[in-house]
């Protein structure tokens, strides 16, 4: 997994009371807590729960984080452990009261884990850099999404830009979304093989 | 699910959807669950052990629930002390076990909202339970500090 440098640099300014940075490092990650917490089948309240124990353990260990680098996977082990913990709980109840055979999910699912991982710090990476792009290519892109998509004669409309131009604009702003620097690093970890084919 | 390195990013129309699912999965998660993890900063500087739920009636199967509906027992325990709480629309009633004098904060991300004092058998109420999700801090004597997980009624 790439390091993401502003990871660090959040980690160290919530570490010495920054609520902005902390704020910063929620955003980014309360994706990946509540992807783990569906995963595990989780109620609502159950991942109220979760959600609340995984952040209040990472603010009580925001100064012994020796890697802020590493906190993405931190995040993921902590929410996973919280997950089985809730589970513990309402299945040892079942249980006891023989209402039901304890189901066989949650078990062994480290991998999963892995792939939940690599999956979030993508999206956080494509996030990222979505937001650091000009807001007319956020305006763009995010016609292109809408479901179904439209035609470019209608974002030619809504945008005001012409039809002509869509086209290119629309490869110039993918263009520039992989040069941001969070991608960039993710791309470059991934294969810079296929990047030096590109260029 | 994709492998990260089976992802062609030199793929335009790859990258754009990943790029929608990135942006798509952070709108499905609901703005309050957020807005508590960044609530849970206001505590770093709270040197208190963490009193994990470990009972909760509302999380009871309906056919098993022996208490009415108006009425949700939860407890919390930690390495210390077990915390009983009944929580009614009037109020709530906890107990501290082991029993102690422990003073009891009620806290929101806005703060401390009450502080009450449990009698010699570890009893307390609370009157003005908030509304928001909110914990516990019990503290015996300069020994016993102990924070609950959050509470959303």
């Amino acid at each position: 997994m790439p390091d993401d440098p502003t990871v660090v640099t959040l980690v160290v300014a919530a570490r010495d009371g920054d609520q902005h940075a902390w704020n910063a490092i929620v955003e980014r990650y309360a994706p990946l807590v509540w992807a783990v917490c569906r995963r595990h089948d989780l109620s609502r309240l159950d991942i109220d729960d979760v959600g609340q124990s995984v952040w209040l353990k990472l603010v009580e260990h925001l100064a012994d984080i020796r890697d802020p680098a590493a906190l993405p996977g931190w995040i993921a082990t902590t929410t996973r452990n919280e997950c089985l913990r809730v589970l513990r709980t309402s299945r040892s109840r079942e249980h006891a009261e023989h209402l039901a055979e304890p189901e066989g999910f949650a078990e062994g699912g480290f991998a999963e884990i892995d792939q939940e991982l690599e999956r979030a710090q993508r999206q956080v990476a494509l996030r990222v850099a979505f937001r650091e792009l000009r807001p007319r290519c956020q305006e763009l892109l995010s016609q292109l999404f809408q479901e179904p998509r439209p035609a470019y004669r209608d974002i030619s409309a809504t945008l005001g830009m012409k039809i002509g131009s869509i086209g290119p604009s629309r490869e110039r702003c993918l263009a520039e979304l992989r040069r941001c620097p969070a991608l960039a690093a993710l791309i470059e970890a991934d294969g810079p093989g296929r990047e030096a084919r590109r260029a | 699910m994709t492998s990260i390195a089976d992802i062609r990013w030199d793929d335009d129309d790859e990258l754009l959807a990943f790029l929608d699912e990135a942006l798509r999965t952070e709108g499905e998660v609901p703005p309050d669950f957020v807005a508590a993890g960044k609530a849970a900063f206001t505590w770093r500087s709270i040197d208190a052990e963490l009193a994990a739920l470990v009972y909760d009636s509302e999380r009871e199967p309906a056919l098993t629930r022996t208490q009415t509906a108006d009425l949700r027992a939860l407890t919390f325990a930690s390495a210390h002390v077990t915390i009983e709480l009944e929580l009614t629309d009037s109020g709530l009633l906890g107990q501290v076990v082991p029993t102690a004098p422990a003073r009891i904060d009620v806290q929101t991300a806005a703060g401390v909202t009450a502080s009450v004092t449990a009698d010699e058998l570890g009893c307390f109420t609370i009157r003005d339970v908030p509304q928001e999700p909110f914990r516990l801090r019990v503290r015996v004597d300069e020994t016993i500090d102990v924070l609950t997980t959050w509470i959303t009624r």
